[in-house]
């Protein structure tokens, strides 16, 4: 019953760190709105934290750039369990305009799912704050079903 | 007055909600990039196979494979970014920019790849694929659209015989098979003479 009454609690209340790996900041403006007033995803109980060591969803954005590849696993590592990641943006769901397969770019990785498991995808340029609602909404549910 | 005017704005303000219930109502949208949040669906008979839409695609989500005979055009929709310049460029206007972008995915509805095949051209003397069969009907098509009479039954002739060749056998054949340029040439100097 604890369990239970747990679950309610973290269904309706998940904190989330959002990460920036790299390019143009476009996403991260997106999802500045999805938190302003507007869009305000704390109705859904959403609430933004500073340090990964407290979230449970951790929202990447941008292709992640070489020199940033280990310090986006640290920070998943950094994430304690259960954890979900949501993709935001073209570039972190597949490498978007960053993509190159021969020959390979020299700064970019490309998409986030080659360094860590991604479990939401919202692919868009930049994707719409409704997008990104929709994608968070779904990391919430699966987080529940995790516990 | 001014303070009770006052008091009634500020009375406003402070009711006026701006957030906007998401799922049950959506953000109107924005004008000008109305058309540009969108992912390109191609109409798959109208497509001539000329993989202009590959070579202008910014992000390199559309793209072409040739696989023997068939050109296979590959789109992965994750990869778009909804610039809309495959749409913009088709010279056929079978791309258009329909479906909105509103949506997020589990790994598992991840949409797969969409693809398309087109046969190709073999070349009847050297036997390699040069072009989309489509796609030598159109240009033929669009060449010989302006012609006027006398000049359009020989070069319709001509284009008969040019089909199935590929561009380097069309150069070394063409005195051969009678297609080269160089007897329009000659009727012209006799006309002037």
């Amino acid at each position: 019953m604890l369990r239970r009454l747990l679950r309610r609690c973290l269904r309706a209340s998940p904190w989330i760190y959002h990460l920036h790996c790299g390019g143009c900041n476009g996403c991260d403006i997106e999802f500045a709105a999805c938190l302003a007033p507007r869009f305000d995803i704390e109705r859904f109980g959403f609430l933004l934290v500073t340090s990964p060591r407290h979230a449970d969803i951790l929202v990447v954005t941008g292709p992640v750039s070489k020199q940033y590849a280990p310090m986006v696993k640290r920070v998943y590592e950094q994430v304690p369990k259960p954890k979900v990641v949501v993709a935001i943006g073209a570039c972190a769901c597949s490498g978007g305009i960053w993509h190159e397969e021969d020959p390979e770019n020299y700064a970019i990785v490309g998409s986030v799912d080659q360094l860590i498991p991604v479990d939401i995808y919202v692919p868009g340029c930049p994707p719409k704050p409704e997008a990104i609602i929709n994608g968070l909404i779904k990391a919430a549910l699966q987080l529940a079903e995790a516990r | 007055m001014e303070v009770v005017k006052l008091a009634i704005r500020l009375l406003k303000n402070t009711l006026h909600v701006e957030t906007i219930p998401y799922p049950s109502k959506r953000a109107p949208p924005p004008i000008f990039t109305f058309e540009l949040l969108r992912y390109p669906s191609r109409d798959e008979e109208k497509c001539i196979g000329c993989g202009s839409c590959a070579h202008h695609c910014s992000g390199k989500a559309t793209y072409l494979e040739e696989d023997g005979d068939r050109l296979v055009i590959r789109f992965v929709k994750a990869r778009c970014i909804g610039c809309g310049r495959c749409s913009e460029i088709c010279p056929v206007e079978a791309i258009e920019m329909k479906q909105p972008q509103l949506f997020a995915y589990t790994r598992e509805e991840l949409p797969p790849e969409e693809t398309l095949t087109k046969p190709l051209q073999r070349c009847c003397v050297c036997g390699t694929p040069f072009a989309p069969q489509q796609l030598v009907d159109e240009a033929i098509a669009k060449a010989l659209e302006k012609l006027e009479e006398p000049l359009y039954t020989s070069m319709s002739k001509d284009y008969a015989k040019l089909r199935d060749l590929c561009p380097s056998c069309r150069k070394k054949l063409s005195l051969v098979m009678g297609t080269h340029p160089v007897k329009y040439i000659k009727e012209v100097i006799k006309a002037d003479a």
